[in-house]
Formats: structure tokens, sequence, C-alpha cells
């Protein structure tokens, strides 16, 4: 599989009153063509801001410092603001969080599908109007013509983030990416998102970054994983891998946070720190239960385990609980 | 206000406080009902009709003493409408709620106050559900002046107590909720809902707006508490691994009414209805990817239901006879009950 969008030492920077805030931290992962990639991790832990710079939606005065995002060789972290409108929607789209809240109340969910073919496709009123129905065909919304002139309030959550999917899906893009999808939704309705990302991946090769806390719904949907914590990767690798032996404790720990009948719940103790005041040595030490006396002095690098199926499996720790 | 040593004193010669130490269940709820009429103006109503959300329908459960019972279903299921009636926030259209054997509908006065200080709730969102005014002492500390009549420096050491229990420390006790996070501000509403020395505690998806990590924290919390207090909980979630977890029996909800319920183990373990079957179907899991196989449609509003199943529009198994008559609930031996013709 040929390389679509390689990620590699990104370093994302928010400015502060004193000082700057680093979001993101020299975050490195590739995704391939129809690849379905996962990024998991807590709150704050750098998820969202990655998805950001990756299509270049950064607010508040954030900066990509160091690193950068490759789309098939092409640089779009220094990409004119005019090029990358030309690639936003066409080649790389995204799937928000809050169906509630992405979707302009304002205008009938048909005139929003259809906006994006006659913007990006030039196409014109009718034609616009047949593709964008025959998306919501697609992404399995009942009665999709009479859906058309529906507005948004009309629509239950799930329903929104169809609308959501037809969107992204209307140029045709290489790359979706999707930031906690099916947070908001019931387990039937995320059940059925889920499927319809599925199989639009597999009819149409869709490469896919998926960003959720839920590491259930990645180990189900994603080919790779990328664990986050503190703006840092600390794991990366095969899914199935990284989910069946954790090389990094911070993983174990997620994974013995869920419950279950009958074993006992093991939660990480403490919180996550402060990003403006990171602890020294490696950031998870302080919560670690594996943590020794250097951990909290010597900062751990990115070594490779191992290569499984050409995807090298990484870890951020000085005693990875999986040897190479 | 009386001092502390009183107002304990007082506390322990309640004689109400017998009915809890006698045999039966703590909380009986028979045949509840909740219809909220939907039809709008005059002018609606005289042209499409009343329209009635019947958003409880029939639901009857027991709660032992020191018992979990978890409440599971989807958006719309009535889950949320059942903690609000059984606390009384809300009036019962029909149906009764028992707690300690006092019918709880008719409860006024000494025996009123004692029933909400036996009853507390934990929300779903601690962001909304602190006043955001008020100091930790103050959240939590209020129940203690209102059902046991402490002040003053006794107040805030029994709350700095209590703050202990749940993972706080003393330096929090004057502190506003905007300087707390999400885990520990629901530390704080768990300690305000422990104040009063409950005996029922109703949660409506405490852990549902935290992270993994510290959904793990506060669920820990939550269960140790319950252990050393003798706590009985009715639990509210629609995560199933939680309800799993939490729950001693669980009671599956849609539409108003109950599908399935019987010990956590029999329902989730090998369910009966369908529509119990399609949840954990639904449910992502680790291990070997698969195809997803969902259920279509949406979850029922049940506005002005029809009689029949109201899962029946998206079940599985669904044959005529679903729709022609109401479901009855009938018992499947060892303490499981299903609605369903087909099972």
């Amino acid at each position: 599989m040929a390389e679509l969008l390689r990620v590699e030492d990104l370093t994302v920077e928010f400015p502060l009153e004193a000082g700057v805030l680093r979001a993101v931290d020299h975050l490195s992962f590739t995704i391939n063509e129809g690849e379905a990639v996962g990024i998991v991790g807590e709150s704050g832990s750098g998820k969202t801001v990655t998805a950001l710079s990756i299509i270049r939606l950064l607010a508040g005065g954030a900066t990509i410092v160091d690193g950068g995002v490759w789309l098939r060789g092409e640089n779009l972290a220094t990409m004119a603001e005019k090029e990358m409108q030309a690639i936003r929607g066409r080649r790389i789209a995204m799937i928000f969080q809050e169906p509630m809240t992405s979707l302009n109340p304002s205008y009938t969910v048909g005139e929003q599908v259809a906006e994006v073919f006659r913007y990006n496709l030039g196409e014109s009123r009718s034609t616009a109007k047949e593709h964008a129905i025959g998306l919501f065909d697609r992404v399995k919304l009942p009665r999709p013509s009479e859906m058309f002139g529906k507005y948004p309030h009309e629509f239950s959550g799930g329903m929104r983030q169809r609308v959501m999917i037809a969107i992204a899906l209307a140029c045709k893009p290489e790359l979706v990416i999707a930031d906690e999808p099916t947070t908001a939704l019931d387990v039937t309705i995320q059940a059925q998102i889920l499927s319809i990302l599925q199989e639009l991946q597999e009819e149409m090769g869709l490469a896919l970054l998926f960003i959720s806390h839920n590491l259930e719904v990645v180990a189900q949907l994603c080919d790779k994983v990328v664990v986050m914590y503190g703006a840092q990767q600390l794991e990366s690798g095969r899914s199935e891998q990284i989910f069946a032996s954790p090389a990094h404790p911070y993983t174990e720990a997620l994974l013995q946070s869920i419950p279950r009948r009958g074993s006992e719940l093991h939660p990480i103790s403490g919180t996550i720190f402060d990003l403006r005041q990171p602890p020294d040595g490696c950031r998870f030490h302080p919560r670690c239960p594996h943590a020794q006396s250097a951990c909290s002095t010597d900062v751990p690098p990115v070594t490779t385990l191992a290569s499984e199926e050409g995807e090298p499996r990484q870890v951020r720790c000085l005693y990875p609980l999986v040897q190479a | 206000m009386t001092s502390t040593g009183d107002s304990q004193a007082s506390t322990t010669v309640d004689p109400r406080a017998d009915r809890l130490r006698g045999s039966g269940p703590l909380l009986k709820v028979e045949h509840l009902h909740k219809y909220f009429d939907v039809s709008g103006g005059i002018f609606s109503r005289m042209l499409y009709g009343k329209k009635l959300v019947k958003a409880v329908d029939d639901v009857s459960f027991e709660i032992g003493k020191g018992e979990t019972l978890g409440l599971v279903g989807e958006s719309g299921s009535g889950k949320s409408t059942i903690a609000r009636l059984v606390s009384r926030l809300i009036p019962v259209t029909s149906g009764t709620v028992t707690f300690g054997g006092i019918d709880m509908m008719k409860a006024k006065g000494d025996e009123l106050k004692w029933i909400r200080r036996q009853i507390q709730f934990i929300f779903q969102d601690p962001f909304s559900s602190l006043n955001p005014r008020m100091q930790v002492e103050q959240l939590v500390g209020r129940s203690l002046t209102i059902h046991q009549g402490m002040t003053g420096v006794a107040r805030a050491e029994r709350v700095a107590e209590i703050l202990a229990q749940v993972g706080l420390a003393e330096d929090h006790l004057f502190r506003y909720p905007h300087e707390f996070s999400g885990g520990q501000r629901q530390r704080i509403a768990i300690a305000r809902a422990l104040a009063s020395g409950p005996a029922l505690v109703l949660a409506d998806e405490p852990v549902s707006s935290l992270d993994v990590s510290i959904q793990a924290q506060v669920l820990e919390l939550v269960e140790k508490l319950r252990k050393d207090m003798g706590l009985a909980m009715l639990f509210i979630t629609h995560d199933l691994n939680v309800a799993e977890f939490v729950s001693d029996r669980i009671v599956v909800l849609y539409g108003g009414k109950v599908m399935e319920s019987g010990e956590a183990q029999k329902v989730l373990g090998s369910p009966l209805h369908p529509y119990t079957q399609s949840l954990l179907e639904a449910r992502p899991r680790f291990g070997e990817r698969r195809k997803l196989r969902p259920l279509e449609g949406e979850p029922a509003v049940p506005i002005n239901p029809g009689i029949g199943c109201r899962f029946a529009a998206r079940c599985p198994l669904k044959t005529a006879a679903c729709t022609e008559s109401d479901i009855p609930i009938t018992d499947k031996g060892d303490g499981r009950q299903v609605a369903c013709i087909n099972v």
C-alpha cells in the first residue's frame, strides 16, 4: 500500500500570556491508502489539535513550530492558505464531534450537502441536488429525497451525523478525519455510524483518521493506533497487537480502566498534568505503576520494538512491557 | 440551631429508622406511569388531537437494601424520568413508589423530609449540578444543616471528613466548583449525596462525562463507598460495561417499557429479549475485528404509541402478533422477566 499521509515530528504550540503551551510534541505516524488509523487518548492529550493541524484549521494563534504533514509528498504545514483550500473538503475531509453544532441551523440539510458540489465542483443547482440525494441514500438516510428539504433541528443526532458524513464524502476525498464522531450517540446509533464508515472504507478505498477516547471503538475499526498522552505519542503500531499486549504502561493502564464484570478495576491514580508544566523525565511517570527512579529524570526516547507487516511498533518508555 | 451533639442524638432515636431494618425491599415501584402532554396549544390540540408521550409506561421493580439496580436503555427510554419520579422531583401520572414501607407519593411534613434525607441524587453533569457561587463546604454542608442542624465549625469538620472519604483534601473546603476538574467535581457531588447518610442513592449517568481513567477512579470510589456504607443504588447508564460492573440486577428499558430484567450476569451474559441482544451486539469489542451488524432505525419516541411491542419496528424477530396486542412481561424463572412473545 502506498503512503498517503505522513505526519513527522509535528509540533504545535499555543501562545500564552507568559510563554507557550505545547499541545502536540513531535508526533509522527503515517496513513497508507485505504487504511484506518486511530488516535486514542484522554481529554487534553492533543488528539483534536493533531487533527486540526493536519487540515490546517488551528485557531487561537496556534502554530506548527516544527515538523510537518505530507500528503503524497506535499507539505501541508507550509502550504499557502489558497492551496490549502483546494485540499480541504476535496482531498481531506473532516467529520466533527458535535453534529448538533456543526450544521448550519438556517439552511436545509440538502442545501448544505449540495453546496459542497456547487462550490467545490462547480455543479449546477439541479445536478448538485441529485448528487446530494444520492449521497443521502449512501449514508442510509431513510427517504433521501424527502430529507433533502429538512432542517437540522428536525433530525436526530444520528441522522445529523449521517449528513456530516455525506458532506465529508461529497468530493470523494482520499482521507477522512473523524473526530469523536460517535461520542454523543446511543449505542445502537453508534454501531450504525461505525458500520457506515466501515462500508464506505471498503467500497471507496477511503483512508480514515479516527480520533476517539473509546478504545473498543478504535479496536473495532482501525488497522493502526497511536496512543497519546500529554501531547506526546506513547505507543503506536498495529491495533490488534497493541490492545492484545500493550508495550507502554499507560496503554495497559487505560485497558485496565475499562470496567468489566467480575474483574477488579485498576484506575490510573492522579490526574493528567498541566501542559504548561510538564513533569521531568517521562510524562506519565507520576501516575505510572511501573515507574523507576530513572523515569523521573531521563526523557525516554521513541524506540522501535519490531516491525509487523511493514509497520513499526514504537514505544516511548524506558522500561517497555514488551521487549524488542 | 441546635448543637451537633443534640442533633446526632435526635437522629439516632428517629423511629422511622426502624423501617429500614425490617425485611422486604427498600424501594418498591409498582405500575409506575408518567405521561407528558405535548399537544401544544388549543388549536393544535383541536387539529391534531391529544399527543401524549408515554415516557414511563407500567414500570415495576424493587431495590433491596444494599443492592444496586442498573437501569439500562438508550435516549428516550425513560431512565432519567424514572429517577425523577422515584425521588419525587416530578409527580407521577399513576402508580406507587414505596420507600421503607412509606407511600412516597402521599408522604408530607416530617415524613417527606426524612425520605428526602434517605434518598439522594448524583447527576450526570458535574458542571451544571454544582452551584458555581457556593464553596465546597456550603455545597456539601447544606444538607448537614437541613437534616442534622449542624452549623459552624462542627459542620466544616464533618464536611472535611466526608471529603476525605471521597478522596478530596481539607484544603478543598473553601474552594469553588470552577477550581476543580470534572472528576473532582463528581467527587464533590458524591460527597454531597452522602452527607445526609442516605440509604438509597439515585445516580443518573454519573461517570458518562468523564475520561476513561477518571471514570474508573470514580466507579471504584462509588463501589467502595457503597460497600462500606451499605448503600442501595439505582444506577442509570447507557454504557453496558459500566452497568455490568456496578449492577446486581438490571432492568432494560425501551420506549418507556421494561423489555427484560433480572440478575446482571444473566441479562447481559445470556440475554433473552431481542432488544437486549441487539444492544450487546452493537457494543464494540476488543479481539477479532468484525463487521458490525447494527439494528436499523432510531430508538422509539413513545408519542401516542399504538398497541403492541414498542420495539417491534426495529425487531429482527418481529411477527404479526407483536403489534396485535400489548405484550405482557412474563416470568422466565430464576428471577428473570421478559416482555417478548417470541422467546
